[in-house]
């Protein structure tokens, strides 16, 4: 074989990333502190120096939105800007910190302001959160499935379902499974789930559907049992269908919340920082 | 409102021919000369008769002393006759030529751009009117202009000759064809000395011709023997410490094997009724675990499965792939150890496999003790595999490590944002070139974009060779212009890596065939953003570094990404 | 192809994912049946609507209409779930229309800029109503402030402060109804504007509010980053460079809520310009050296012989708090005044030296035939003042003569502190002189009697070059009866007889503060009333204000008046000094720190003194062991030239308390930034 001989290594396993990352970003606040520090023994005024790079970070780190709109671009990876993204993001809570002074402002529009940065932060942290979790959730299903074709899918197997089910129905007049089907499967199989279930799916009526469907398959023809075999594959199915429907809409909405959140940031940042230089009080 | 739908005719396999000057007369003087006035038009079909072929797949080019014809690297796709005038070839890299002139950074800067306002609103919008002239690959690009065609020439003639080592191509010889057919790059640089007539056929028209006439088919195979396997044993890493004098040795010593019968895309496991372990014991045995090794066998074209018993089965362990070689571990060590070799793992083809046999005794006499002490080491020190076998067998099973760019997401990264599609779609006029979804394996999907097989079986049978090898690249894309909406490379991927889309007029309005009133369709596929500035602008634009485009052909690169 | 179906079976393992377009997520819209299952294969046009087309164009064949669906949308649909074919009339069964709905991209897309208009907006509309300043106030002013801006200018109240509110309103169009003086000020000569008390506008705006000639030439600064060629903005957050304008609101940070200490600066703040750098007051403060003593006290008491032999001989305890107590604010400790402190003791010594009487006005002795000889005439003379020339001019007279310029030549010409006992009776100009200054005398006492006080006021006024004097308190009150009648005795035609006893000894009988003549010495007294006469003190105080062109009457007048044996006693313990612009002045006062102008140090003794341990003064304020005799030096006009009683209180007094985590050690605590000039 000439398989490359993967060579010995005997160099030292390097640091994880995330923890050289973390390193660099307190290092950076660590800097930002000494700097600061700087600037107010200098007699500067270190809220407009904390004002501009807060100004700064915050449209680089919304400018990770354009970034995304301009694929073709040779901006650097997505994943490079998203790293800098999160990083920057975590690091700029120290910088509002050092900008405000650690007090809740008492301003009206200021508290708008304080109150949609921090509302971006945790919905940011919740999203990285959502983004490290959800996938693994959505893999474990045996399919994959794309959130615009769900619709679709869950068509298809209403029409396979009723399909199958009248096949059944049809051979020798038997009704057991059709009367199941139209009283318990059909609105299960036609619908998204609504409510609760898109904030917490649960596997609950998956499972009760499926123990009420065996327990009666006693009372089957030959041709209803082969038919609720296949129902069963289809309550599962759908089952997934409504799982993803749920977590992928719940990342997609939850850019929605982070997104709209930071328009207001940045609408009230633009004020603010519009106001701070009217209203300055200088000498000239 | 606009009429949603607009008229235009049908584009045919020669609706748009090879060459345009190529006439009635040029085909008659073409039948008086060998290899031609050799074949028996009755042995071809009423649909494929040899004069449409001829004038269908074939032209004359006239080309001035220096004019470079065929150049060492390029993915061709057709070969050459010489009909008049004198030319020369050489195996030698030409220093002068250096590489092909890409667009400069700029240029491709403003595109990528543009591309930002210019991508219309409408799928799959095109312009209707349609560049007659453009035909076969026009990606020459050089300082003389010929036919249509940008030509590079070389400007000491003399000069070149005295310094490579060249071969004189008489009239009448065929070149070029082993490239062409094989899906390679070319292995030799072929230039004009004078004034010179070359008789340039495409693959399509030359794959015809020889399905017709055997007498073609054996002379090809000759010449393979004579032309290529030096150039093919010296490009194999193994083979790199030896002299030209060795490597012909070597090449004498060299036999071809075939193995199976079925194309790898064609033999395939019934999964419902035969377990993995059966599927393996009915692959055609090359070689067998435990027995004295034959040779080094190296794979030319097709799959090879490499396994190890275990238990009452057989584990897989590795794939080869074209170009990769089997036996040379056992054969290193019994050369450092001093003891009689012993196949450690079993070599079963997938579908079919050629391979070259370099013996045992010529391989431990000439090529083994060529290799550095460390090499040797290196090469007789068996890793295992860094890939768990189930994940092999299911690479193999699916034919997936025919992938070179396979487009493989981390399902437990990726988080359904579809950045990657629009990426894509921006990147393409507005239209995505794969679909996100796929089989699945563990966390991994193997997602709908094009692979760019090792061997790209799309490919065949295409009428109009519009599906091509980038000439400087060798990414396999679609030249849109050339495509009939014939549908071949769609239904020849195993993959359903090619769609066929409806075209739409700028404005909106579906394009249909003005007299069927069916849709124009053209065939689309990945082409791994070759003119793009940021390379595959998925993989560019996944913000969970969930989506790579990877070597499956290779094991290594896949295991290395997955415990990144 | 025969071996279609073969080459097909690897195609089986990926047929599921054949079929259908691509996934278009970046297309605007999407297909209204994608909820109902079935999008149709063409999707909704760019502008959101359905084209509403078939999936096929049905054909003819033989006057049968067949499908003609191309294989990529699913081949012919011939067979009934599909839908049956096409109808009789030649019209595809697959028909599809819809209302077509925005992607969820698209929905999101606009939603986000629909909150970002939306808070726009809302701002907007917030800026123009009358709520305005409560909204764009970035936090509550400290309270003195806020109670400063009346209910009138509530409304506007941004701009009195703010100058470029006016420019801020007018590009969002809000209208402020600024004032526009205002408007083309800046903030910081807006808060000058009320501070001009303590912060003179000249030099506001430069370190400590000092001209820069009054500070050390070498700071920190130089080594800073200079701001020119920033725009105004960026400027506002470097570093401070050499001769840059401080703002007001460099240290002064308003908006931070009701009871925010606007004077909080921090430490390193102070040290941006100080050449000598520090850490903390504990760690490496200087020492204070001589702090408090760098001069000697304005009354000069000398701490160590009353504590060792004054009160030690009369058994009493030397508490120092008898004399220093604390003032009516509790901020200082000032002496308690003579009455309390000292009358006990001194009284008596006063009352000693002022028995006699002070002279204002003595006849000297004339010698008549000297002045005859020499071709002047004595005029009218006591006889009992005739004789060889003796006696001397008080102190008054000389300043009362030398306003008369034939008078001040002769004082000019025998020196001020001249003696008739020294002038010589052969001299022709001796005796003229003494001629002219017995007529001097008559005309002092002739015009006090015809012009009344005023004439001496008069006189005294040109004395000190024409500057107005109405210190009423250098006549004293002098009788004019007393005068004429003394005039009449001295000069007069009836020559009255001596008085048999003398005037003098009956004064002191009297009560103080009279005025007498007394003719046996031949002199017009004033008694003064004991510690702090008015009279003592104004004619003192106007001998100090001579400039030095009169230095030799002045030095002559002091001689007299203020030494240890003069009437009154004054200067031995108000001492005389010189003060840094050159003049004389007596210290009548002793220091009280509430009038001392603001330095860069302040020290309250209040907090202090609630510490058990620092009740006892000479915790910090200890004798020096060896005391010096600290009266000598006050023979000295320069109060810097001291021999301190005390010793010197060393920083390490302060550190025991002085601690960040304690008393704290801030230099704000200490020092002020905004001082004044001291007086003149």
């Amino acid at each position: 074989m000439n398989r490359p001989p993967s060579p010995k290594r005997s160099t030292p396993k390097p640091l994880p990333r995330a923890v050289v990352r973390t390193a660099l970003m307190l290092l950076g606040v660590a800097a930002l502190w000494f700097w600061i520090g700087w600037i107010d023994q200098s007699l500067g005024r270190t809220s407009y120096a904390t004002g501009y790079l807060l100004f700064g970070v915050i449209f680089t780190l919304a400018a990770y939105n354009v970034r995304k709109r301009l694929p073709g671009l040779p901006l650097g990876s997505s994943a490079n800007w998203l790293q800098l993204h999160i990083y920057l993001g975590i690091g700029s809570a120290a910088l509002v910190l050092l900008h405000s002074g650690a007090k809740w402002p008492t301003g009206w529009l200021e508290t708008v302001l304080a109150g949609s940065y921090w509302a971006t932060f945790a919905s940011g942290l919740w999203g990285l959160y959502l983004t490290r979790t959800l996938p693994k959730q959505l893999a474990r299903t045996s399919e994959q499935y794309i959130y615009e074709r769900i619709p679709i899918l869950r068509r298809e197997i209403l029409d396979q379902s009723r399909t199958a089910v009248l096949s059944a129905a049809g051979d020798r007049g038997a009704t057991t499974l059709a009367e199941f089907y139209c009283t318990r499967l059909d609105s299960y199989l036609s619908e998204p789930r609504g409510g609760l279930y898109a904030i917490r799916p649960t596997s609950t009526l998956r499972r009760q559907l499926m123990r009420e469907l065996s327990d009666l398959r006693r009372f089957l023809s030959q041709a209803e049992l082969k038919a609720s075999e296949v129902l069963f594959a289809l309550v599962r199915k759908k089952d997934d269908l409504d799982f993803h429907e749920s977590r992928q809409g719940l990342l997609k909405r939850w850019l929605f919340v982070h997104i709209t959140l930071t328009c207001v940031l940045l609408t009230s940042a633009v004020l603010h920082g519009w106001l701070a230089l009217a209203m300055r009080g200088g000498v000239q | 409102m606009p009429s949603p739908e607009v008229a235009t005719t049908r584009p045919q396999r020669w609706t748009e021919p090879f060459g345009a000057d190529t006439d009635d007369a040029l085909v008659d003087r073409l039948l008086g000369i060998a290899p031609f006035k050799h074949m028996d038009p009755a042995a071809f079909p009423k649909k494929l008769p040899l004069r449409d072929l001829l004038r269908g797949d074939t032209r004359v080019n006239k080309y001035k002393p220096g004019d470079l014809i065929v150049r060492e690297g390029d993915y061709g796709t057709s070969a050459f006759i010489l009909l008049h005038g004198t030319a020369s070839g050489t195996l030698e890299r030409l220093a002068v030529l250096g590489e092909l002139e890409k667009p400069s950074l700029g240029q491709r800067l403003k595109r990528s751009i543009a591309q930002l306002w210019q991508s219309p609103k409408v799928p799959e919008a095109r312009s209707l009117s349609v560049n007659t002239n453009q035909i076969g690959s026009s990606s020459d690009v050089g300082t003389r202009q010929a036919n249509n065609d940008t030509r590079l020439f070389l400007q000491d003639v003399p000069g070149v000759l005295d310094e490579y080592q060249t071969t004189k191509i008489q009239a009448g010889e065929l070149f070029g064809e082993v490239a062409a057919l094989g899906r390679t790059p070319r292995t030799a640089t072929v230039f004009a000395e004078s004034q010179c007539l070359m008789l340039e056929i495409r693959w399509q028209g030359l794959r015809d011709l020889m399905r017709y006439s055997p007498a073609l088919s054996q002379h090809v195979q000759q010449l393979y023997r004579k032309n290529s396997l030096d150039a093919h044993l010296s490009q194999t890493p193994l083979l790199a410490g030896l002299s030209e004098n060795e490597v012909q040795q070597v090449a004498a010593a060299t036999q071809f094997e075939t193995h199976g019968s079925f194309d790898w895309h064609t033999d395939l496991p019934e999964a419902d009724q035969e377990t993995l372990f059966e599927r393996i014991a009915r692959e055609p045995l090359v070689a067998e675990e435990g027995t004295a090794p034959t040779g080094l066998l190296m794979v030319r074209s097709g799959f090879a499965r490499v396994s190890q018993r275990r238990g009452d089965g057989h584990q897989t362990t590795a794939y080869l792939g074209k170009g990769q070689v089997f036996g040379a571990s056992e054969l290193a060590r019994s050369l450092l150890e001093g003891t009689p070799a012993v196949l450690s793992h079993s070599l079963r083809a997938v579908g079919y496999v050629d391979l070259l046999r370099i013996p045992a005794d010529v391989a431990l006499e000439l090529v083994l003790p060529k290799l550095s002490a460390d090499e040797l080491l290196n090469l007789a020190q068996q890793t295992d595999a860094p890939l768990p076998a189930r994940t092999l067998d299911y690479l193999v099973d699916r034919r997936l490590m025919n992938g070179t760019q396979a487009m493989v997401i981390d399902l437990d990264r990726c988080t359904r944002c579809d950045d990657c599609v629009r990426a894509c779609a921006a990147t393409h006029g507005g239209n995505p070139r794969f679909v996100r979804q796929g089989p699945t394996h563990d966390q991994l999907q193997f997602a709908n974009a094009c692979l760019q097989c090792v061997d790209p079986v799309c490919m065949i049978g295409c009428p109009t060779g519009a599906i091509h090898r980038d000439a400087e690249t060798g990414v396999v894309e679609i030249n849109e212009p050339t495509c009939v909406g014939c549908s071949t490379c769609a239904n020849s991927c195993p993959y359903s890596n090619i769609r066929m889309v409806d075209l739409h007029e700028p404005g909106g309005a579906i394009v249909v065939d003005e007299t069927t009133g069916t849709p124009i369709v053209k065939a689309t596929k990945c082409d791994l953003c070759i003119d793009q500035l940021t390379g595959p602008a998925c993989q560019h634009a996944c913000p969970h570094e969930a989506l790579v485009r990877i070597d499956v052909a290779e094991i290594t690169p896949l295991a290395e990404w997955m415990t990144k | 192809m025969s071996d279609q179906s073969k080459r097909h079976s690897l195609r089986r393992l990926f047929e599921s994912l054949a079929a259908g377009d691509y996934n278009r997520p970046n297309m605007p819209w999407v297909c209204g049946d994608v909820e109902g299952g079935c999008p149709c294969p063409t999707g909704p046009t760019v502008k959101g609507t359905c084209p509403k087309v078939s999936e096929c164009t049905p054909v003819q064949q033989g006057g049968r209409w067949v499908c003609d669906r191309s294989a990529e949308r699913g081949g012919p649909c011939e067979t009934e779930p599909l839908g049956g074919g096409p109808s009789p009339e030649g019209i595809c069964c697959q028909q599809h229309s819809c209302r077509p709905q925005r992607s969820t991209r698209r929905r999101r897309g606009r939603l986000a800029i629909g909150a970002a208009v939306f808070a726009a907006g809302a701002f907007m509309m917030f800026i123009g109503s009358s709520w305005r300043s409560n909204l764009l106030a970035p936090g509550k002013l400290s309270l003195a402030h806020a109670q400063l801006i009346g209910r009138d200018h509530w409304k506007n109240r941004c701009s009195a402060c703010h100058p470029g509110g006016a420019s801020a309103a007018t590009l969002v169009g809000a209208d402020l109804n600024v004032d526009v003086a205002a408007a083309h000020s800046t903030q910081a000569a807006l808060c000058v504007e009320c501070h001009k008390n303590l912060i003179p506008p000249e030099h506001a705006f430069a370190a400590h509010g000092l001209p820069a000639e009054a500070l050390p030439k070498k700071g920190r600064i130089d080594s800073q980053i200079v701001q020119a060629g920033f725009a105004a903005g960026i400027a506002d957050m470097l570093p401070l460079g050499p001769g840059d304008q401080v703002a007001c609101s460099a240290c002064h940070q308003e908006h931070q809520g009701t009871d925010h200490d606007l004077t909080a600066i921090s430490d390193g703040r102070c040290q941006a310009c100080h050449a000598e750098q520090y850490q903390s007051f504990a760690i490496d403060h200087p020492e204070f050296s001589l702090w408090p003593f760098q001069r000697r006290t304005r009354i000069a008491f000398d701490h160590a012989s009353h504590a060792g032999k004054h009160f030690a001989s009369k058994k009493e305890s030397f508490d120092c708090a008898t004399c220093h107590v604390d003032s009516p604010d509790g901020t200082s400790k000032v002496l308690a005044g003579y009455e309390q402190s000292c009358s006990r003791c001194h009284d008596e010594g006063i009352h000693t030296s002022t028995r006699e009487g002070l002279a204002i006005l003595s006849l000297p002795m004339m010698d008549d035939r000297a002045i005859r000889d020499s071709g002047a005439e004595l005029g009218p003379w006591p006889e009992s003042a005739t004789g060889d020339f003796d006696g001397e001019l008080p102190a008054i007279s000389k300043l009362l003569l030398a306003s008369q310029p034939d008078s001040a030549a002769v004082l000019k010409r025998l020196g001020a502190d001249f003696s008739f006992f020294d002038l010589d009776p052969s001299s022709e100009s001796d005796a003229q002189d003494a001629a002219t200054i017995a007529a001097g005398v008559r005309k002092l006492l002739s015009d006090i009697q015809e012009r009344g006080h005023q004439e001496i006021l008069d006189r005294t006024q040109k004395l000190q070059s024409g500057k107005r004097n109405t210190n009423s308190e250098l006549v004293g009150g002098v009788p004019l009866e007393l005068i004429a009648n003394t005039r009449e005795r001295w000069f007069g035609n009836a020559r009255a007889t001596p008085n048999s006893a003398s005037a003098i000894e009956q004064a002191s009988l009297q009560s103080a503060g009279g005025w007498f003549a007394d003719d046996a010495s031949l002199s017009l007294r004033y008694r003064p009333q004991g510690h702090s006469d008015p009279l003592l003190k104004a004619w003192i105080d106007l001998a100090v204000s001579l400039d030095d062109g009169q230095a030799d009457l002045r030095e002559a007048v002091l001689r007299e008046l203020a030494s240890a044996k003069s009437t009154g006693t004054c200067t031995s313990c108000h001492s005389v000094e010189e003060t840094p612009l050159g003049t004389l002045v007596v210290n009548w006062q002793a220091l009280d720190p509430r009038l001392k102008p603001r330095q860069f140090t302040r020290f309250t003794h209040r907090p202090h003194l609630t510490q058990p341990e620092l009740e006892d003064c000479s915790h910090c304020h200890k004798m020096s062991q060896q005391p010096p005799n600290s009266l000598a030096a006050y023979s000295s006009r320069k109060p810097s030239q001291f021999a301190g009683q005390f010793e010197p209180i060393s920083k390490s007094a302060c550190v025991e308390c002085h601690q960040p985590k304690a008393a704290g050690g801030a230099c704000t605590q200490c020092h002020n930034y905004h001082v004044e000039l001291s007086q003149p």
